[in-house]
């Protein structure tokens, strides 16, 4: 036990980039994202004790870093005489260099219009790379609703990549 | 999609672009997708969504943490010695020193810092000399505490551990990377010695 705060605190610690980008990839803006993450990592630290060694500690974040995130949405809703801002994200989160950035572009701005559900789904196991088991219980739904919403999500920006790139590209479909 | 006996459930296929089935189910979505244009068509949809989020918001994993997520000023270079000086005590003196300092390393921005190396370095140069390991010995712990503030620029303090059997030896200024640094030295009863 005497032994074990240190390395739970660097596993902790080796997943704050991964947090960064799964909230960046969440909420749009940067300083937003990283204010969720530093809350995140406050509430972590302070339940350090909650955490079981050997489960898993990505999911255990994450489910923390969501729920914080559900709690903001609420609160931004319940907020008397504030206009209801739409969380989603804006511009892309960075500049893409390569030259499919124009693809890519389209892409994100596709994927801002998707419901939260389907984002927050579709994130965790295309950036996380999470089993749909995992990705469920960080979101705290059944697998069934997960593969629901990843499955929704993306035939949706796929009706929408082919719609925009009728012009450019042609497809037949 | 096709209801053939050997039918692919929708799932199968964004599994498959998930690299999330085993190897049977992979050969034969695999076989189906090849035997169906539309499977095909979603499959390499997918793919192309999911190069495309990746490309856009793994830069983000490179990026230098933020100062909002690390302690401000000079709370964080407080913190950095209050590390500096767990580490070197886990070191000399095992874990049950470092359980009571345990409170002042509760940040986690502290874990990308070459503090803990260097106090570990430090620890090896200083602690075995016998004619000179301070700068400053402790009948002028005054001095010592307050010399060593000015330089770092913040309230240092040289902690108490006669409870653990430790007293002070004294304490020296040092260079980190970061910019300046302080050692105090510690040492018992049988000349074990420890260092912050």
């Amino acid at each position: 036990m005497l032994f074990r705060m240190p390395d739970v605190r660097h596993l902790i610690v080796d997943q704050i980039p991964h947090l960064r980008r799964y909230a960046r990839a969440l909420v749009g803006d940067r300083q937003q994202a990283d204010d969720l993450v530093q809350d995140c990592l406050e509430r972590a630290w302070s339940r350090m004790h909650l955490w079981t060694v050997g489960t898993n500690i990505r999911a255990w974040l994450f489910t923390i870093l969501h729920n914080l995130h559900l709690n903001d949405a609420r609160k931004r809703r319940n907020a008397p005489g504030m206009i209801p801002l739409e969380p989603g994200p804006g511009d892309p989160p960075v500049r893409p260099t390569q030259e499919d950035g124009l693809e890519f572009r389209c892409m994100w701005r596709a994927f801002s219009t998707l419901p939260e559900p389907q984002r927050a789904a579709i994130l965790l196991i295309t950036l996380e790379e999470m089993s749909y088991e995992e990705a469920a219980a960080v979101l705290g739904i059944p697998v069934g609703t997960l593969m629901s919403r990843v499955h929704r999500g993306r035939e949706r920006l796929r009706s929408l990549i082919r719609e925009s790139g009728d012009e450019t590209a042609g497809d037949p479909s | 999609m096709t209801d053939s006996p050997d039918s692919v459930r929708k799932a199968e296929l964004h599994a498959y672009v998930d690299g999330l089935l085993d190897p049977e189910r992979r050969r034969a979505v695999a076989a189906h997708i090849a035997a169906h244009p539309e499977a095909a068509r979603r499959v390499a949809a997918y793919e192309r969504q999911k190069k495309a989020l990746r490309a856009l918001l793994d830069p983000v994993l490179d990026e230098a943490l933020p100062r909002a997520l690390r302690p401000p000023g000079a709370m964080r270079r407080r913190l950095h010695l209050a590390w500096a000086a767990a580490a070197a005590v886990l070191l000399v003196a095992g874990g049950a020193i470092g359980w009571q300092l345990r409170g002042l390393t509760q940040d986690g921005a502290l874990a990308d810092s070459d503090v803990p190396r260097l106090a570990a370095v430090a620890h090896t140069v200083f602690a075995p000399q016998r004619r000179h390991p301070v700068e400053v010995a402790a009948n002028e712990e005054a001095h010592l505490v307050a010399w060593l503030s000015k330089v770092i620029g913040a309230p240092l303090r040289a902690p108490h551990l006669a409870d653990l059997g430790y007293a002070l030896v004294g304490g020296r200024l040092l260079s980190a990377p970061e910019g300046p640094a302080a050692q105090f030295m510690y040492e018992d009863a049988k000349s074990r010695r420890i260092t912050l």
